[in-house]
């Protein structure tokens, strides 16, 4: 497995980092992990062919969730959907565009289980 | 099978609407999932490996398409990570022992495709079929997660492509990610970056920035004022098809 040298070439093309929002240093090991614009730009700039998204990812999973993800993951436990749903099925009849069908409780409750 | 995924859903009817539509016109038939639910995005990887399970989902119910289309970069992007996943057979075995209780069975790989990329492949026959070229200056915000190394490589410059093959002029701007997801951690730092891309668009003379991704839309059009404009609606507009106001 490929691994990091601490060049920082991930943080130089970091939009996070240019706009003073996240520490430098090697992206997937920052304190201000979740300073992230999900770019991956890290990723196509790691000379070693780091692995900077499963590496930030395992990062993410030791530390504490910002609330917004904490947000998205109770509205994805409750609907299957990450973002608040309020008369989506309205909104796209206006539309014109066929109704949706949301998960059931149970599937969601298997689709959340590990 | 259209896959709009959840910003495109809750935010962007017109979106989804000018996707259908110039598919349509391209000769597909379009489908959607029976049930829909989230890719997983970002969320679902940062604490477990569930995430796999809300992709399956989705991958498992495009048997008898010939492959899912996508309207974001996350979502094409979280597709194709599940295909790969699903390639291990014990990986494949136990994610198919959770989605039996939707009565579902991952069994081939489906193609996950941007629509994007797809228009990109048949630009020319996108120009041939273009009857009011939509004539307007442009900037491009190419979706970020479409460039991802071994995962999703989208060929270069194909938004450009696209829009020019529907009659805009496309002004150069640098390329950098638009900030949208940013947002999730601080609202400032999302619209610093968002309002650098909306600054450079209108220094080099754009009337607008095309976008192919709700996230990118909502930052810049929704949260900053920006002029937005899909690149589904421009094409479906030079095809001469019917488009919904764009909100």
């Amino acid at each position: 497995m490929p691994e990091c040298t601490g060049c920082c070439r991930c943080s130089g093309v970091c939009i996070a980092v240019r706009l003073g929002g996240a520490d430098l240093g090697p992206v997937h090991l920052r304190q201000r992990i979740f300073a992230c614009a999900g770019c991956w730009r890290c990723l196509r700039a790691c000379p070693e062919g780091v692995d900077v998204y499963s590496e930030s990812m395992r990062t993410r999973r030791e530390r504490e969730l910002p609330e917004s993800y904490r947000r998205a993951l109770e509205n994805i436990r409750a609907t299957g959907i990450a973002l608040p749903v309020r008369e989506l099925n309205a909104l796209r009849e206006m539309h014109g565009l066929p109704p949706v069908r949301l998960p059931a409780k149970a599937v969601l409750r298997a689709l959340t289980s590990e | 099978m259209l896959y709009p995924g959840c910003m495109v859903l809750t935010h962007f009817p017109e979106y989804e609407l000018s996707a259908r539509r110039v598919l349509r016109a391209l000769g597909f038939e379009v489908g959607e999932p029976e049930s829909f639910a989230c890719c997983s995005s970002v969320f679902l990887p940062s604490v477990s490996d569930a995430w796999l399970n809300f992709a399956a989902y989705t991958l498992a119910q495009a048997r008898g398409y010939e492959g899912i289309v996508t309207l974001c970069g996350t979502c094409t992007a979280m597709l194709r990570r599940g295909v790969m996943a699903l390639r291990d057979e014990a990986t494949r075995r136990r994610v198919n022992g959770v989605l039996s209780s939707a009565g579902l069975t991952y069994t081939s790989e489906p193609r996950v495709v941007h629509l994007l990329e797809l228009l990109d492949e048949r630009a020319e026959q996108l120009s041939e079929m273009v009857v009011r070229p939509r004539k307007v200056r442009v900037a491009v915000q190419n979706p970020c997660n479409l460039r991802i190394p071994g995962l999703t490589e989208m060929r270069e410059d194909a938004l450009t492509r696209v829009v020019t093959a529907a009659g805009a002029e496309v002004v150069e701007i640098e390329d950098e990610c638009c900030g949208s997801a940013l947002v999730l951690e601080s609202q400032e730092l999302a619209e610093a970056a968002g309002r650098r891309r909306l600054e450079q668009a209108e220094a080099a003379g754009a009337e607008g920035v095309v976008v192919a991704c709700g996230n990118c839309a909502y930052l810049l059009e929704r949260q900053l004022g920006g002029r937005v404009l899909f690149f589904s609606q421009l094409v479906a507009e030079a095809l001469g098809l019917e488009v919904g106001a764009h909100a």
